[in-house]
């Protein structure tokens, strides 16, 4: 596939990546709109995922890809760095957001449905190297009547075709943030000033292995929250007022000293709010946006919020930073402390009127690398004792062009995780300072912000720079080989590598990994065609990577050898719009792999709704093709680690008919409402389009015909799912007896659910006597938990107490039985009453209720004394 | 015992030798590369605008009457482009908002560092940095504040541009006299 497109030989050289959106903004922000005159009330740009299958936006990236790729890059080595991209929001599991990779698709193919595209366009003149535009309606309406935002209709992601401009290799670790950066506007983000993967390349602190900062994972939650994720967080609200006017679009930023840093701008009456702030205590400071810079038609580059009139709201930068409350000294400002689920209010500023920020938008560099094979890197890593050169250059901070310090400048860290001496700052050359920086010891990787300030300003950069614990990890050889069905090992040595190192080669997971005795890490490496060559970084959860460690040293390859080139065919090929349907998807030389395999069908109007892997050659699939999809033919992609396998033209999507009839997924348990169902469970299966009368008509379950009722009210038909019937996918078909075609779909039969046999506590079993209470530890005894699997691991034993969900902290097989002791810490929040239903869940496969007894303890009397 | 670590003596040879493994920086375009870049200088007043899509693109074509031309697109049997597409807009009852993209205002008079591509769409050159506001007899841009490397990969400082419309040409004019078939 990419058929034209050469593999051109290595080099070493990593590309630097910039966007065209240069500007640093505060805090996670979004498009604003205002209802009229009351701007209070915002209502952001977002997709709505009410009318998406699965609350899911599908991403489709151009089948004509770019047309020039840097030495040593190769197409599909830029997908999977694309795919990783989009899966880095995938993610946070506080945002209800999730992007899904349509396939190939042919670039302006009218498609009714949201989504995303991404496009290699030279249309971009010299200066730009990506962007990103979302479309919106043009007439927002009543604000105040709508669903609370404004929809993205659309967004379209475009990379120059010509990838060699400023050498963007899909290896180096700026595309991938970059590429992060722009899926996080393709849905509704704009910039953070906070370092966040959201600010400017200039500015970001986020690593490979880290992507996302805390204002990401704040930005996206807030915009697409999970129904946990309010109450598991806290807020901040307040003023920022000039001579007692509001203050526009000043940021305002909580950090902690443990480096999260939590933003947003000012509404034009100067209110604020900062949601999504995780608990602790904060430091809160307000500081200007920066001004806007030669490619940006505003400071920072963020789009003003608008009003339903049109009108826009600009931004005042005309103030000096400070620390709350009035403090330019950040050991003199107070904490303040957020709970979840709470505001801290009132915190205000009353700030001084400046013609705009001294110093802003600094760069932080650290010369770190081998002996001899060091390089510059941005916001850099350092060991807990390390003491040494840190570079930086920011408007303000000189003179003028001279080499002058601006007088009365000081660069100082913020909390005790690092120290600048600042008798060695100093200027070095072509517009830089230096000074030197000592990491202190710590326990967890802690970012650091700066605190910049001048005789009468204040400048903050969050995560400047962080200090780690240890020292990263380098991959110095690889080993391996390929065997005839593409499965390909390799052994990895290096310094700092453990079973939890990951291993991306390309933008693809390794499948596995485990340490050896030596040291060395045994890795499954993704699928990859034969002939591909693999760049490889090895990732550490303290967010080092091997590529920032590894300086100017070349970057470690593996090489993939045959099979030939794999190839798909799907069954049915031509499909009807306003229908769900299954699909069989059949690879030859292909590696299907179940958790690691997406296939897409090029358009937005086509939805997979779940895919059942077969084996390495077969997936099942159930879509659902939109009513209003545009017919023609699309590609069908099936996409595994780097492999990406395309079958162009391969399905065909015709107009709904008059009185389109159809089967709808997903078939739900009657019992627990979830898309699994046991033999023996009753299986409720939604219809669209069907006549009231069904006699006649016959349903079958793989093959064999089963007996039903139908449910006009609500069109759906409900059957008990015979004996016998095989574990796993079946087919589900309607015949009508006029010949009519009704498009069969598949749903899954699970094996019996589990069966919680008995409750224990501390003190024995669980009754009404020894009641337990939120603090205990629980142990259930459960028979038949993991079903036909043959492991499950304890994050997908769900227990839930009274409708509260609780965390399950230890499974521990009973030796020679069918009995798993599942153990939980019961929290509190359950309803009143000392009898709670519980029960045990594993995927879809739930066990009946059994009782705990449960108490809530009294609250604990404070006596008073009287004097 | 704590170690200090070296720095290189030159830290423009180390940018020179190799691209930063995290160098986070701008293409930053001299006055001299954004002249032999354009495919076309102009000194123009914008007279109006439409907004149109190009594919699944909006752009919004802003109108320039040329009052004067520092550099027409060589052996072109077109016109000199009298409109230039600023990506963005809002057409049909959808609105597409690209971050970044240069405001021009109605009336208004600009040097524009203009590059047409291959479809003949004519364009700004990086976004906004090839737009100067025109006020009497001064030409205005606002300093980059992004890290700058120069061709050599040595960091560069850049600064706000004020300055006159006359020293504005002078230096296009002698960047496009180096650069064969530059200037008008």
């Amino acid at each position: 596939m990419r058929s034209g497109l050469r593999i051109i030989m290595r080099s070493a050289v990593l590309a630097s990546l910039l966007l065209s959106l240069t500007s640093v903004s505060s805090a996670y922000y979004y498009w604003i709109f205002f209802p009229g005159n009351a701007t209070s009330q915002r209502y952001p740009a977002k997709f709505d995922l009410s009318t998406m299958p699965d609350r899911a936006i599908s991403y489709f990236i151009s089948d004509k890809g770019p047309g020039k790729l840097v030495d040593g890059d190769n197409y599909d080595a830029l997908v999977s760095q694309i795919r990783l991209a989009a899966e880095t929001w995938n993610g946070v599991t506080t945002s209800d957001l999730r992007l899904r990779f349509g396939g190939f698709s042919t670039v302006d193919a009218l498609q009714a449905a949201p989504g995303i595209d991404v496009v290699f366009d030279d249309n971009m003149p010299p200066g730009i190297l990506a962007q990103t535009t979302p479309s919106m309606p043009k007439d927002v309406g009543d604000l105040t009547k709508g669903p609370g935002f404004v929809p993205i209709l659309r967004s379209r992601l475009q990379l120059r075709s010509d990838l060699t401009v400023k050498r963007q290799a899909s290896y180096a670790e700026a595309f991938f943030l970059t590429m992060v950066h722009e899926f996080g506007h393709s849905v509704g983000l704009q910039h953070s000033t906070v370092s966040a993967t959201m600010s400017t390349s200039r500015t970001r602190a986020t690593t490979k292995a880290r992507p996302l900062s805390a204002d990401d994972v704040a930005g996206i939650s807030m915009l697409y929250p999970t129904a946990t994720f309010a109450a598991s967080t806290g807020s901040i609200t307040g003023k920022v007022l000039l001579n007692g006017n509001g203050v526009n679009m000043a940021s305002v930023v909580a950090l902690s000293l443990t480096g999260t840093a939590i933003a947003t701008l000012t509404n034009p009456d100067g209110s604020y709010r900062i949601d999504g702030i995780p608990p602790g205590d904060y430091y809160v400071y307000t500081q200007p946006l920066p001004p806007a810079q030669p490619d940006e038609g505003t400071p920072a580059a963020i789009v003003p919020p608008s009003d339903s009139h049109g009108g826009s709201f600009a931004a005042y930068t005309g103030f000096a930073g400070q620390f709350f409350p009035h403090t330019r000294d950040w050991t003199q400002a107070d904490t303040t402390s957020v709970n979840a689920g709470s505001t801290a209010q009132s915190i205000n500023f009353d700030v001084e009127q400046r013609s705009g920020p001294t110093v802003y938008d600094m760069n932080i560099l650290a010369y770190l690398g081998p002996a001899g094979k060091e390089a510059y890197v941005h916001t850099p890593s350092l060991v807990s004792g390390f003491r040494g050169w840190l570079v930086f250059d920011a408007p303000g901070t000189l003179l003028g062009s001279t080499a002058a310090v601006r007088p009365g400048l000081k660069v100082n860290t913020i909390g005790p995780a690092a120290r600048m001496e600042q008798e060695f700052l100093g200027y070095f050359t072509s517009g830089f300072l230096y000074s030197v920086v000592d990491a202190n010891a710590v326990t967890q990787p802690t970012p650091v912000a700066l605190a910049v300030t001048t005789s009468d300003d204040l400048y903050v950069l969050p995560a400047a720079l962080t200090v780690v614990p240890s020292a990263g990890p380098t991959i110095s050889s690889v080993s391996g080989s390929t065997d005839a069905l593409g499965n390909a090992t390799a052994t990895l040595t290096g310094d700092n590598l453990s079973s939890d190192t990951r291993i991306l080669f390309d933008g693809a997971p390794a499948v596995s990994v485990q340490k050896n005795d030596d040291g060395s890490l045994a890795v499954t490496a993704p699928p990859a065609i034969g002939g591909h060559v693999a760049v490889l970084d090895a990732l550490a959860s303290d967010g080092q990577t091997s590529m920032r460690v590894m300086g100017t040293l070349p970057l470690p390859t593996f090489t993939y050898t045959s099979p030939d080139h794999p190839t798909l065919s799907i069954v049915p090929g031509t499909l009807t719009a306003g229908t769900d349907t299954m699909i069989e998807v059949d690879g030859f030389n292909t590696n299907f792999a179940d958790g690691q395999t997406a296939i897409g069908f090029g358009s937005s109007d086509v939805s997979v709704r779940r895919t059942w892997i077969v084996d390495r050659g077969r997936a099942l699939l159930n879509i659902s093709i939109g009513p209003a999809a545009t017919a023609g033919l699309f590609t069908v992609t099936a996409a595994t680690g780097i492999q990406a396998v395309t079958l162009t033209a391969g399905l065909q999507i015709k107009p709904a008919g008059a009185q389109q009839m159809s089967l709808r997924v997903p078939v739900i348990n009657a019992a627990t409402g979830l898309p699994g169902v046991p033999t023996g469970g009753t299986a409720v299966i939604s219809t669209t389009g069907l006549p009231s009368n069904l006699s006649g008509w016959p349903l079958t379950i793989n093959g064999a015909r089963v007996d039903y009722t139908f449910d006009g009210s609500t069109s759906t038909l409900h059957a008990v799912v015979p004996p016998g019937t095989p574990l796993g996918p079946n087919v589900v078909r309607l015949l009508s007896p006029n010949g009519d075609a009704i498009a069969p779909i598949l749903f899954n039969v699970d094996a019996p659910p589990p069966v919680i046999q008995a409750a224990s506590g501390a003190n024995g079993p669980n009754d009404a006597a020894h009641p337990a209470v939120p603090g205990d530890v629980i142990t259930l005894d459960v028979t038949n938990l993991a079903g036909a699997a043959v492991f499950v691991p304890a994050s997908s034993v769900h227990v839930s107490v009274g409708g509260v969900d609780q965390i399950v902290t230890s499974l521990t097989a009973v030796a020679n039985s069918n009995v798993t002791k599942v153990q939980f810490t019961l929290s509190s929040g359950f309803p009143d009453g000392t009898q709670q239903a519980m029960t045990v869940r594993v995927g879809t496969r739930v066990s009946a209720p059994f009782t705990l007894n449960a108490a809530v303890p009294a609250p604990a009397v404070k006596l008073s004394t009287r004097k | 015992m704590r170690v200090f670590s070296r720095l290189p003596i030159s830290l423009a040879a180390c940018f020179l030798a190799i691209a930063p493994v995290f160098g986070t920086t701008l293409e930053r375009l001299s006055l001299a590369d954004m002249a032999r870049q354009s495919t076309s200088i102009v000194r123009a007043r914008v007279t109006g605008s439409r907004s149109a899509y190009k594919g699944s693109a909006i752009y919004t074509y802003f109108k320039l009457q040329v009052l004067e031309t520092w550099k027409a697109a060589p052996h072109s049997a077109n016109r000199m482009a009298t409109e230039v597409a600023i990506p963005g807009g809002a057409v049909d009852g959808i609105r597409q908002s690209v971050t970044g993209a240069p405001e021009l205002k109605s009336g208004q008079e600009y040097v524009l560092f203009l590059w047409t591509s291959r479809s003949g769409l004519t364009q700004v050159i990086g976004l906004s940095q090839g737009r100067f506001s025109v006020l009497g007899d001064l030409v205005q841009r606002p300093p980059a504040s992004e890290l700058m490397l120069d061709r050599s990969g040595r960091p560069v400082e850049d600064r706000a541009m004020s300055l006159s419309i006359q020293d504005l040409r002078a230096q296009v004019l002698q960047s496009l006299r180096q650069t064969p078939g530059g200037a008008k």
